[in-house]
């Protein structure tokens, strides 16, 4: 399979934060979803994929920037642009630029009049980057925080989107979230990053059929501390992620083993001990 | 490339309403004060405001980060925004041209030959303006490049002014020397003057080039 971005050992340094020897890969028809605290180092590994500012160390392939389609966490062109301006800029910018299509996606988000981008509210003017970072017809998405600050019925809609994008086998999508759960229905593996490093990486299927959490006393908590992947000690119980859930299901048959949901495990995986 | 000339044109000409209104005000202005130079160095000064503001506006939106992150190699970047200055030149030397054209007829005391020249000189120190101003722009930004150009040019002066007083000490003649400049062929004087000035941009251009290459977002 390609891949659509691969990255070895890629290290930035900055006086506060470094971005440590991080390596991952992003293969044509899947998604990846990149999750972590704030300042974990996501928006850093996506301005460094798109050259916004340069490696120290590493390797990066990535495919052609005709083809890939961008959403940048509060950096678009300037407000005091209309959007027939937008179809205009763009036309001479991308090859690929498909005026049609912009206008159909425009249409699709009810955004019919040719208003400046400044008087858009949030919302509209994230649709507005939806229908920009689509009508060249890429091949790849890079997504920072695609879905902040919209509201469910928006999400929900823009989330939309992107399926049908995934519909053709050679896309894939590079997405950064806080919404989880946007990320649980869309993503096919989870990257975790923590303190500038990929901490986890998991297919989403995986996480679902053999990934739980298990609340406790302390004597199951030591027959299970072996299983557990990360754990945390709580004022009245013990929290332990786990991998092999159904195995400890048949070992254990009276133990309650909850959906380990993306929230929970990058909690225990970040802040929990091993 | 020529999608980002058509950006900041597509601003200004959102803005356009504005900018008439401006460029009207200095007209009657001029009208009013009998001063016909006045919109000779006014307008060109305002296209300079203008190429400022684009500048800024990118400050402001992010979209400097956005811009790079689209497929341009940060050299046609730099070259567009070159080029773009050097659109608004030609411009404000057509502008200036016109007026130049215009003004004798309005006033038999002007002729066309020293409100050309008056014009032109003002552009061409506009030039020089905007050779320093984007190399500083493109280090510090708007905001903070401002101050920085302020205090280069205090500092430039302060060395001129140190090194004209030694020549005084000295008791070389800068009169003279200029008095010599006239009796040079006028129409070359501005060549060469056009020649420099050109080569003064594209200096910049080049040093901008170098800033922005490495420059992170």
């Amino acid at each position: 399979m390609n891949n659509s971005i691969s990255v070895k050992n890629l290290t930035k340094k900055y006086s506060h934060f470094t971005l440590d020897n991080l390596s991952l890969e992003v293969p044509s028809g899947s998604v990846i979803g990149l999750v972590g605290a704030n300042g974990a180092g996501k928006t850093t590994l996506i301005k460094l994929l798109l050259g916004i500012i340069k490696k120290d160390k590493g390797n990066i392939y990535i495919i052609d920037k005709e083809d890939i389609g961008i959403i940048l966490d509060d950096a678009f062109l300037p407000e005091l642009l209309k959007i027939d301006d937008i179809n205009k800029i763009m036309k001479n910018i991308y090859q690929n630029w498909d005026e049609t299509l912009f206008y159909q996606y425009l249409q699709r988000f009810n955004l019919t009049n040719n208003l400046l981008i400044k008087s858009l509210s949030k919302g509209m003017k994230k649709k507005l980057e939806i229908a920009v970072s689509l009508a060249h017809k890429p091949k790849l998405l890079i997504l920072d925080e695609p879905t902040s600050g919209l509201d469910p019925i928006v999400r929900g809609e823009v989330l939309d989107i992107f399926r049908e994008f995934m519909e053709s086998d050679d896309h894939s999508i590079l997405i950064s979230s806080h919404i989880t759960s946007d990320l649980e229905s869309i993503a096919d593996y989870i990257a975790l990053l923590d303190q500038g490093k990929l901490i986890f990486k998991e297919s989403i299927t995986n996480i679902m059929d053999n990934y739980g959490i298990i609340h406790c006393t302390k004597e199951m908590f030591e027959k299970l501390k072996d299983n557990a992947v990360s754990y945390r000690k709580n004022k009245y119980d013990y929290e332990i992620l786990i991998k092999n859930k159904k195995e400890i299901k048949k070992k254990y048959k009276e133990i309650n083993i909850d959906k380990a949901s993306i929230d929970e495990m990058m909690y225990l995986l970040v802040r929990g001990e091993k | 490339m020529k999608g980002l000339i058509l950006k900041d044109l597509l601003i200004l000409k959102n803005q356009m309403r504005n900018v008439l209104i401006v460029i009207i005000g200095f007209v009657i202005l001029s009208i009013i004060m009998k001063n016909y130079f006045y919109i000779a160095f006014v307008i060109p000064f305002y296209i300079v405001m203008l190429m400022i503001s684009t500048f800024s506006y990118d400050d402001l939106n992010n979209s400097n980060t956005y811009i790079v992150a689209l497929p341009f190699s940060r050299k046609e970047i730099v070259k567009a925004r070159y080029l773009l200055c050097l659109m608004s030149i030609i411009t404000s030397f057509l502008i200036g041209l016109l007026i130049s054209l215009i003004i004798p007829l309005l006033n038999e005391e002007m002729e066309f030959a020293s409100t050309f020249a008056s014009t032109s000189a003002s552009i061409m120190g506009v030039i020089l303006v905007i050779s320093l101003l984007i190399p500083f722009f493109y280090k510090f930004g708007v905001q903070k490049g401002r101050v920085m150009l302020f205090i280069a040019i205090m500092s430039i002066s302060l060395l001129i002014g140190i090194i004209i007083s030694l020549f005084e000490n000295s008791k070389l003649n800068i009169a003279l020397f200029f008095n010599q400049l006239e009796q040079i062929n006028f129409i070359i004087l501005i060549l060469i003057a056009i020649a420099i000035i050109l080569f003064i941009l594209y200096i910049s251009y080049l040093i901008s080039y170098k800033i922005y290459k490495n420059k992170e977002f």
